[in-house]
């Protein structure tokens, strides 16, 4: 069965320890199996109180970190500290030099345009480095419910430029709520409706908020798994070692 | 022969803190409707609200078969529905009433 996922949701919408349950209810029930939770300094222990009731509501979590870098030698040094904290990697690209080193970047999942402003960054050669990095580009909901009129309507131009370049390039696209509270949450069909108003092919919209979400956690918890070397190389289980030794001499 | 517009039944389920009256709900989904397509779009839709029990906070809109996208984000659109905040989650889609009835209601 197709696994929905929602990369991007604030801690904020988990107000408080109460909520927990009534939250995670509408999410399952919204039809998510899969999310990812913006951190924020002190959330640990929150973090794994909400991990350990998502269960009880079939829902997997996992940590994502967006990071806002002043420059690219911030960017770096912030990505040299947290990549093995965090399932998820965002970098919101506000500024031209920071998207183009997060683009190249293999160790930034997803590059965020939080604002219409921003979206002008993702020119063709940006697309080229994002390519070859890896990195996907992700659409938040959010940013088109918060804006109304002729603003809208530019954000929508915008983002379907930028979808048009991704898909030109092979670039991978995700889109996500990326609520602040739980009235932004949107299931993942109506996350759908958001590709029909960007002009995604139909049979790529759906793989935006299933298989190509699903597939960048499902690498990344390879590669933060302690046994991970490279891709393609693992370090095999002792126990298995000595079974393929055994096998070995009985031949 | 084909009719050329079939109609679409969607359900949805809304998600609020407060209760939302159908006469409410209808006024907000047109609003958007008209704010994302205009006039000429709307009227492409032949948009009604079936009917909402208060009580689920279930209901059924109509639209063509060629505007059930459309539709799907004009709920998705939908943030506030007489200044309570909700989602309005689609639960399925269908050829006729009886059959939304059955399947989603």
């Amino acid at each position: 069965m197709k696994k929905y996922v929602d990369m991007y949701v604030s801690s904020s919408i988990f107000h408080s320890e109460n909520q927990i349950d009534e939250i995670l209810h509408i999410i399952s029930e919204l039809g998510y199996a899969i999310i990812c939770i913006s951190f924020n300094k002190g959330f640990s222990d929150f973090f794994e109180k909400i991990k350990r009731k998502s269960e009880d509501f079939g829902l997997e979590v996992y940590r994502r970190m967006n990071l806002l870098p002043k420059n690219v030698q911030e960017l770096k040094a912030k990505l040299r500290q947290i990549r093995r904290k965090f399932e998820i990697i965002s970098v919101k690209c506000v500024d031209k030099k920071i998207c183009v080193a997060a683009a190249r970047d293999r160790r930034v999942d997803t590059l965020n345009f939080p604002t219409l402003e921003s979206l002008k960054n993702f020119t063709e050669s940006t697309a080229n480095l994002a390519a070859e990095g890896d990195t996907a580009i992700e659409i938040c909901f959010k940013t088109f419910l918060n804006v109304r009129g002729i603003r809208r309507a530019r954000l929508i131009t915008e983002s379907r430029k930028a979808a048009k370049i991704a898909l030109k390039k092979g670039i991978k696209i995700v889109i996500d709520s990326g609520a602040e509270n739980i009235f932004e949450m949107r299931g993942p069909q109506e996350l759908c409706s958001l590709g029909y108003l960007l002009d995604l092919p139909e049979e790529y919209i759906d793989l935006t908020v299933s298989e190509i979400p699903f597939n960048i956690i499902k690498t990344n918890l390879s590669k933060l798994s302690a046994s991970f070397v490279l891709p393609g190389v693992e370090i095999v289980d002792v126990e298995e070692k000595n079974w393929s030794k055994k096998r070995e001499t009985d031949t | 022969m084909v009719k050329e517009e079939r109609n679409r039944y969607i359900v949805f389920k809304i998600y609020s803190n407060s209760d939302v009256s159908k006469e409410d709900l209808a006024k907000d989904i047109w609003r958007t409707l008209l704010a994302m397509y205009g006039e000429y779009g709307a009227s492409k839709t032949n948009f009604w609200l079936i009917e909402y029990d208060k009580n689920t906070k279930k209901g059924i809109i109509r639209c063509t078969h060629t505007t059930v996208n459309m539709m799907r984000t004009v709920l998705a659109f939908t943030t506030k529905i007489a200044e309570t905040p909700v989602i309005i989650k689609t639960l399925g889609i269908s050829g006729t009433i009886k059959a939304a009835k059955e399947k989603f209601y």
